[in-house]
């Protein structure tokens, strides 16, 4: 069974590959990227941004990204796989324009995604929802009592049973930022910098403006990410007449390391 | 910035060898159906790094781990410090920016036509970033394009004249009227150096908006 996996098999593997013990060890710069000890340790669960857009293609739908794993470089297309342990999630708050300043947003709705363990080079992708959350906050536990409403197969585009058009797997990274002229910028905002910022109420002796065009460059430019992707009409976020939605996006585990 | 392409080389060697570093046991689909697991949560993300510009770096993990509903204290004061200390604005640019950019989330209003606007909601369409040339619509839809440069955008709220020239015109819970300026941007004026822009396009990505899911091929 698949969920009471040995404790120590998932060791063993990450003991086996060498490369990923550099991984879960060796911090790497980041704008929301390795923000914290926990995500270095894990980068499968690291989300480096979210998007919500009108779909390009249809006028009734909108269109839902969750990017994770950023800084993959060229060449790992088919090489790179979701965290087979986290729960990833989407949350809105549909009623957000009917509740107090200061007192929202709650979630209302969520989709969430499962993957299974890696195998003969693809890997299983699981969709729960879009459904009413077990509970909110930052617990949270499956919805429909682990019920899929879809599944597939990274790097694939699939379909759910509502409908909702789904893709999970390796992208281009759509960021871009010349993130190493901002950390030159304010150190204190790195991961292991003990520099202080150059900026007023700093001391540091670091740049103070960002390069000029010619000198500026993308830092996340030839990079990948794994993405979420689902496109899904206006009306399962509108069921309720509010057409103000709050959105955000989270990624989990068991252990919460 | 040879280390660090060094590094991501490292990091996406590893991640071709495993998907996971911890003991959490693997989930699959039909394997957790009927089951009451609970998840802890470890990252959140709503709008464009600001836990990443405005919160230190010892403060991150507790961000990532709260919900929302904590942001209009924690990541308010955060914002605060950063807007008044280290980009030295007056005190009602920050006020501004706090109730503007929490909670970190994003809003959209799927009654709006048109492209995503960044804090488009908020601001009631009155900022325009997007890297492609002019945006399609009213601006009012909010959300986050894939193409739109949120970068610059920010950098313009913090260090620039974006708030002074907004503030009266937008939707912002909890602030009202004018906003003076101050006249401490950093936008190159007066010999000062320019934070208001990273120069940095999307020139350089390969969206699909004719096929979803829309973002490039892997590169």
């Amino acid at each position: 069974m698949k969920i009471a996996r040995p404790v120590g098999g998932l060791a063993a593997l990450c003991a086996l590959a060498v490369s990923a013990v550099l991984y879960c060890g060796t911090p790497v710069r980041g704008f929301d990227i390795q923000d914290s000890a926990a995500i270095v340790a894990r980068p499968g669960v690291d989300i480096s941004d979210t998007y919500f857009f009108p779909s390009p293609t249809n006028p009734n739908d909108v269109v839902i990204v969750m990017n994770l794993s950023p800084g993959l470089p060229a060449g790992t297309g088919n090489t790179a796989f979701f965290d087979s342990s986290a729960l990833y999630t989407l949350k809105f708050d549909t009623n957000y324009a009917s509740e107090a300043v200061g007192s929202r947003p709650t979630e209302n709705l969520v989709m969430q995604f499962s993957m299974s363990l890696p195998a003969s080079g693809t890997q299983q992708v699981f969709v729960y929802g879009p459904s009413v959350p077990n509970s909110t906050g930052s617990t949270t536990s499956l919805v429909n009592a682990g019920t899929t409403n879809g599944t597939g197969l990274i790097n694939k585009s699939f379909t759910t049973s509502s409908a909702i058009a789904v893709f999970a797997g390796v992208r281009e990274d759509p960021f871009f930022f010349d993130l190493t002229q901002f950390y030159s910028i304010v150190p204190d905002r790195h991961l292991g910098s003990s520099n202080a910022t150059c900026l007023p109420g700093g001391s540091g002796t670091c740049p103070q403006g960002f390069n000029t065009a010619g000198a500026a460059s993308d830092f996340f430019s030839n990079s990948n990410v794994l993405s979420i992707v689902v496109e899904m009409p206006k009306s399962f976020l509108t069921m309720n007449g509010n057409s103000l939605v709050a959105y955000w996006a989270t990624s989990s585990t068991q252990s919460g390391n | 910035m040879k280390r660090l392409l060094t590094i991501a080389a490292a990091v996406g060697l590893s991640l071709a060898a495993f998907s996971s570093c911890s003991n959490d046991p693997t989930l699959g689909g039909t394997n957790i159906t009927g089951s009451s697991l609970i998840f802890k949560q470890i990252d959140r993300v709503g709008g464009a790094g600001i836990t990443e510009l405005f919160s230190a770096y010892a403060r991150h993990d507790a961000s990532n781990r709260a919900t929302p509903l904590g942001d209009q204290s924690a990541t308010a004061a955060d914002i605060n410090a950063f807007v008044t200390g280290t980009a030295a604005r007056s005190a009602p640019i920050s006020a501004f920016l706090q109730n503007l950019l929490t909670p970190d989330v994003l809003l959209a209003d799927l009654s709006q036509a048109g492209d995503a606007s960044y804090l488009g909601v908020e601001t009631n369409g009155q900022i325009t970033d997007s890297c492609n040339g002019p945006r399609v619509g009213t601006g009012k839809f909010g959300g986050r394009g894939l193409n739109e440069d949120v970068v610059d955008a920010t950098l313009g709220l913090v260090f620039g004249t974006t708030v002074p020239t907004i503030a009266a015109g937008s939707n912002v819970p909890g602030s009202s009227g004018a906003i003076a300026d101050d006249g401490n941007e950093k936008d190159g004026r007066a010999g000062r150096p320019v934070l208001t822009t990273d120069n940095v396009g999307c020139g350089g990505k390969h969206f699909n908006f004719a096929q979803f899911p829309y973002l490039g091929d892997p590169r």
